[in-house]
């Protein structure tokens, strides 16, 4: 479904990715772990084309959409839930979700808001409420949510575990699988490791802008090299 | 009740003020990036209407048309030289630029309308409206009345349409309104075409209220519609209308209790205050960051 060959990309004149290839089929759940400044945030905002400075080749369901627009690459079927969640901070929770439909035709967006409001019954009860005034897990829901609302084949999360209390780590995550289950394919970006591995079917390990490993994740579990850099401080999935 | 008056006086002449600080928090708030052009889109926008009215002999109401257009399309030009070629870069190079825009357009006007202050041809005294010893003038009453107007057509375009909501979204957030696919490129070009929509008629306004239309209308302007926008906060738009309203009654209310004299200095000596005691204006708010 989503082809990733030989992906490069700058921030100014630093290279952040050298060369990676992610492959991703339907209905897979992929996560992307790595410490910080791996690389990870940087991949998907080049599938997003969020950043511009990139080469090599991105490919979704045949397509080739290396050089579309933020807005095409949304259309042809992919939403990012980003890393710090950008909610917009002065529009209501609804206003926020109408946003993420932007791209989409009018007339299906009550269906898209009451899919939303039932899958996050939260966000229903504070629709009237301004962005910025949520708490961290009901912004990161908002954040899923709002993506969801393009309707996406593939969802991408950079992050959603971070700055949230343990209890809603869990919560968010067992969101993803069941989102997972109900067809949608995701690329999870993530620095709780022991936790993006224990709800994905495959893992890429980055390390310094490479693919340094690719596995099942359940191997990338057992590896004890994998185990000792990436899952060491926090094998136990609550955070650091 | 000459207070009254006075306060009539300040709300015309704030009015004013609000349709220029009104631009200056769509364009602000959206690139967060000044632009030192607006005075001469407001002055640009008066004389166009003034070829109209004058030259074409058209009602005035055309004439406002023309304005709004001419300034509009002046303002979208503006945007697509000066700002779009620097987005995400220095602030710096767009101010000068405009600043460059500023004189030459001044200079443009000049060679081309003259250097005389020109009148306008429709006096503002065959009407009043008299309550006691209070009376408001026509051009008084067209003034408030356009400006409220203009800047309530201007938020139901923002709160209500899906445009409105894209701007609104990327002023909050540009990157997430890429993300969300809104045509950020248009997006600007529309908070600039619609600032500089309310500076045109803003520029008829003015000349038609004072009776004065010159090359520099638009300068001191400007900058006290900067300053207003300031004043009251500049990232949104009803902050900087409350704004340029308060700074045009506290400079009637200065003229009337001190002297005409003071006026300038009692206006800026309270922006200086507040800025001092709140940096983000007194109705606006720093948007949080949040990792």
């Amino acid at each position: 479904m989503l082809e990733i060959r030989g992906l490069r990309a700058w921030y100014g004149n630093v290279q952040a990715l050298h060369g990676i290839d992610i492959n991703l089929k339907k209905r897979e759940l992929v996560t992307l772990i790595g410490s910080n400044g791996a690389g990870k945030s940087t991949t998907l905002k080049s599938i997003t084309g969020l950043l511009k400075k990139r080469s090599g080749h991105i490919l979704f369901e045949g397509e080739d959409i290396s050089f579309y627009s933020p807005a095409r690459i949304l259309q042809a079927g992919i939403a990012l839930a980003p890393e710090g969640r950008w909610i917009f901070s002065d529009l209501t929770v609804e206003e926020n979700l109408r946003m993420g439909a932007f791209t989409r035709p009018r007339d299906s967006l009550e269906g898209a808001l009451e899919e939303q409001f039932e899958l996050f019954p939260i966000l229903k009860e504070r629709r009237g409420q301004k962005g910025g005034t949520l708490s961290g897990g009901e912004q990161q829901m908002l954040a899923i949510s709002r993506a969801l609302m393009a309707r996406p084949k593939l969802l991408l999360l950079d992050e959603p575990s971070l700055g949230l209390a343990p209890m809603m780590v869990r919560t968010v995550f067992s969101l993803i699988k069941n989102i997972n289950a109900a067809g949608t394919s995701v690329l999870l970006v993530e620095q709780n490791s022991a936790m993006a591995l224990s709800i994905a079917d495959r893992g890429y390990v980055l390390s310094t802008g490479r693919i340094a490993l690719a596995e099942t994740a359940a191997s990338l579990l057992s590896d004890t090299k994998v185990r000792e850099v990436y899952l060491g401080g926090y094998a136990n999935g609550d955070g650091i | 009740m000459l207070i009254i008056q006075t306060l009539i006086y300040g709300l015309a002449q704030g009015s004013l003020y609000a349709l220029l600080a009104a631009g200056f928090a769509l364009i602000c708030g959206i690139l967060k990036m000044i632009t030192f052009a607006h005075g001469e889109v407001f002055m640009v926008g008066a004389f166009v209407a003034l070829g109209v009215i004058v030259g074409l002999g058209l009602p005035p109401a055309v004439g406002m048309a023309a304005a709004m257009a001419a300034a509009m399309a002046l303002g979208v030009f503006i945007e697509r030289v000066a700002f779009r070629p620097f987005r995400g870069g220095s602030s710096m190079s767009p101010a000068l630029i405009t600043i460059g825009f500023s004189i030459a357009l001044q200079a443009l006007v000049l060679l081309l309308a003259g250097a005389d202050t020109k009148p306008f041809p429709y006096g503002g005294g065959e009407f009043k409206l008299t309550v006691g010893s209070v009376s408001v003038s026509g051009i008084e009453l067209t003034v408030i009345l356009a400006s409220f107007i203009l800047v309530a057509l201007l938020q139901l375009f923002i709160r209500k349409t899906s445009w409105g909501l894209a701007l609104r979204a990327a002023s909050m957030h540009f990157d997430a309104a890429r993300l969300m696919g809104v045509n950020t490129n248009m997006t600007v070009a529309l908070a600039f075409g619609l600032a500089s929509m309310l500076a045109g008629a803003g520029g008829l306004l003015f000349g038609a209220y004072y009776g004065a239309f010159y090359p520099q209308m638009g300068v001191v302007m400007a900058f006290k519609a900067l300053a207003a926008a300031t004043l009251g906060g500049i990232t949104s738009v009803s902050g900087a209308v409350a704004g340029g309203i308060m700074l045009g009654v506290i400079e009637s209310l200065s003229v009337l209790f001190i002297s005409s004299g003071y006026k300038d200095i009692i206006a800026f000596s309270i922006l200086i205050l507040v800025l001092l005691f709140k940096p983000s204006g007194l109705l606006g708010r720093f948007e949080e960051e949040k990792v």
